[in-house]
């Protein structure tokens, strides 16, 4: 790169923002006698582009409205927020960072010094990063693979009893006959039916999950079983996550966990003990670090999956949220977030009916003003105008000084100035 | 009365002192650029509502602080930019970015499309791809300069960051970026032409 590229790349940085005449052409006859800036030139630009497409089709998931009623109140209930802001723009002692860089250059060399140390019962399968069959009967499709044959990726094994599975730098054991499908990608068993024993190498410190329709389980370092509703660990520890995501357990050696439990939501409640006798494998369970999922986590994880689109995740959020003993508010909440579900794909019949639920159900709470105001909206976007016209008038009759009023209001005179 | 630019019936003495009409109005009126400009930062992630929220819920409670130095927008956007910081510093949020690389996972995808769309939003996602890459104090005031067209000292004061400090983070950031999209398939098309919208 020459000087000249280089002060050409500086006013390529600043062109959006606004170059003199005098830079303006220089900027030009420098682009047209040099390729590689005016290649640049071309590509800054349409990345802005891109950036700016992005920008333009942002939208809000949900309502201003409701954002803002959401956001005052937070604003007044919440920890303060500018407290944590504060802190993390804090500036640190030199000396907590000088110790914290000791700190870690020490956990780095013993974490070294102890592996180093420790034989690799997977040695062959973690370093080789092979995936084959290694003991049994495995087939797909009726054909039946040799012993060591290649696993091959995304596709439904059948995988006979007693049968073992190098996949990256796990082994699995079938205890009964088990239909798993492999991803590498990701190092995932996607567990379809019967129940696995995974041992899992430490040493190349890369994740390795087991994912059923129910949960997931993510693990580092461990020997677990696994079939279509329980966790049991024997060795290290494992995180266990629902189907969309949300932390749900976290189990030591010698724990066991249900799905059941925690899915019906019968689980014990936070930091209880969730024992389950009577299994040889399973030493007796320590004191517990297994936890539920809250009403509360679960409406958060549903409003960002409605925010991001994902309407099939959000609903099943809401039903764990519902089925983890909501508060009243929580409830309105979740009947809310429902109608909002509904709204984004595209049923407004079914949003306003759930908003309309959460007016009745729910009127001593301030959230029942907003649904009101949403079904009346969803009619008037829908194109339903007498049912919105309806709508509007209850919430003007129902909130004669409500937040949303001068909409409402301006609404109904709107209608009616249609009005031969 | 002191006036809020861009939202004239509202007084900033209003907002100050936590009256709920003046704050409605003012963040009704704002929410348009204040949804804009975060949609910009984080791209097509699904965190706007959230960033949206967290934004307003930081504003309200820091308006009683406000002086007037700096217009309201900036401010809003300050405050933006330093919550869009601690995000982007988490690791939750690095994961579901990765996560969300994996083509055909995001709702969108499963939508019909004219090609020229859907290659347009892959496009977009590549370069939040890319962009999730660049550490929060670099990638920020990039965007905000180069795309978004904010005076560098803007910038710099946006960012609580020295002008020199600003300048040279958006050089390091563009570099960066354009060597990563020079290597990049799905980007690869950006060097041909200019994009038709």
């Amino acid at each position: 790169m020459t000087d000249a590229c280089f002060r050409v790349s500086r006013l390529l940085e600043r062109r959006a923002s606004g170059l003199s005449e005098a830079e303006r052409l220089v900027l030009e006859r420098h682009l047209a006698a040099c390729a590689g800036c005016r290649e640049d030139s071309t590509l800054l630009r349409n990345l802005a582009e891109l950036s700016l497409h992005a920008a333009e089709s942002s939208q809000l998931a949900v309502p201003s409205e409701r954002l803002l009623a959401r956001a005052f109140v937070r604003a007044t209930s919440d920890a303060p927020e500018q407290s944590l802001l504060e802190h993390a723009f804090a500036p640190r002692s030199p000396y907590a960072l000088a110790f914290g860089f000791a700190l870690l250059l020490a956990c780095a060399l013993g974490g070294a010094w102890l592996r180093h140390g420790r034989a690799a019962p997977l040695a062959d399968a973690a370093e080789h990063n092979l995936s084959m069959v290694v003991a049994g009967t495995v087939s797909i499709g009726g054909r039946t693979l040799a012993l060591g044959a290649v696993v091959p990726e995304h596709s439904k094994l059948s995988v006979a009893a007693q049968s073992e599975l190098a996949l990256a730098h796990a082994r699995v054991r079938t205890e009964e006959a088990t239909s798993l499908a492999w991803s590498e990608a990701d190092s995932c068993v996607e567990l379809a039916d019967g129940a696995v024993n995974v041992s899992v190498d430490p040493k190349p410190k890369r994740p390795f999950a087991v994912k059923t329709p129910l949960f997931r389980v993510d693990v580092l370092g461990t020997e677990f079983h696994v079939d279509a509703r329980s966790v049991s660990v024997s060795r290290g520890r494992v995180r266990i996550s629902n189907a969309v995501g949300v932390e749900v357990a976290v189990l030591d050696a010698g724990q066991r966990w249900r799905a059941s439990d925690a899915l019906a939501q019968n689980a014990p409640p936070v930091g209880t003990a969730d024992a389950v006798g009577g299994d040889s494998d399973v030493a007796e369970p320590a004191p517990t670090v297994a936890r539920t999922v809250t009403a509360a986590e679960s409406l958060a994880l549903a409003r960002h999956a409605l925010a991001s689109g994902d309407v099939s995740s959000a609903r099943h959020a809401i039903d764990l949220a519902l089925h983890a003993h909501p508060r009243m508010d929580e409830q309105a909440e979740a009947q809310m977030l429902l109608g909002d579900a509904a709204r984004i794909a595209g049923n407004p019949d079914l949003s306003t009916s759930e908003y309309l639920q959460v007016f009745t159900r729910f009127r001593n709470l301030p959230l029942a003003e907003t649904a009101l105001f949403s079904a009346a909206r969803v009619q008037a976007h829908a194109g339903h105008n007498a049912r919105a016209d309806q709508l509007f008038s209850s919430y003007l009759a129902a909130y004669p000084r409500g937040q949303f009023h001068a909409q409402a209001l301006e609404h109904v005179n709107a209608r009616a100035s249609e009005k031969p | 009365m002191e006036q809020l630019v861009g939202s004239p019936d509202v007084s900033i003495e209003a907002c100050r002192q936590g009256e709920r009409g003046a704050l409605d109005a003012f963040f009704r009126a704002e929410l348009p650029s204040l949804t804009r400009l975060v949609g910009r930062l984080v791209g097509p992630s699904g965190d706007v509502d959230e960033l949206v929220e967290l934004t307003v819920v930081a504003a309200i409670r820091a308006f009683p602080r406000f002086r007037g130095e700096a217009s309201p927008r900036r401010w809003l956007a300050s405050i933006a930019v330093q919550i869009l910081q601690r995000e982007l510093r988490r690791p939750e949020r690095r994961r579901r970015v990765a996560f969300e690389l994996v083509p055909g996972e995001a709702l969108v995808d499963r939508a019909p499309l004219p090609d020229r769309a859907a290659d347009s939003r892959a496009q977009v996602r590549r370069l939040y791809a890319l962009l999730d890459r660049l550490a929060p104090k670099k990638r920020i005031p990039f965007v905000l300069h180069v795309f978004e067209g904010r005076p560098v000292d803007e910038v710099a004061a946006i960012m609580n960051a020295s002008i020199v400090a600003t300048k040279s983070r958006i050089f390091w950031a563009r570099r960066s970026l354009l060597a990563s999209a020079r290597k990049d398939r799905t980007l690869r098309e950006l060097f041909e032409a200019e994009v038709v919208r």
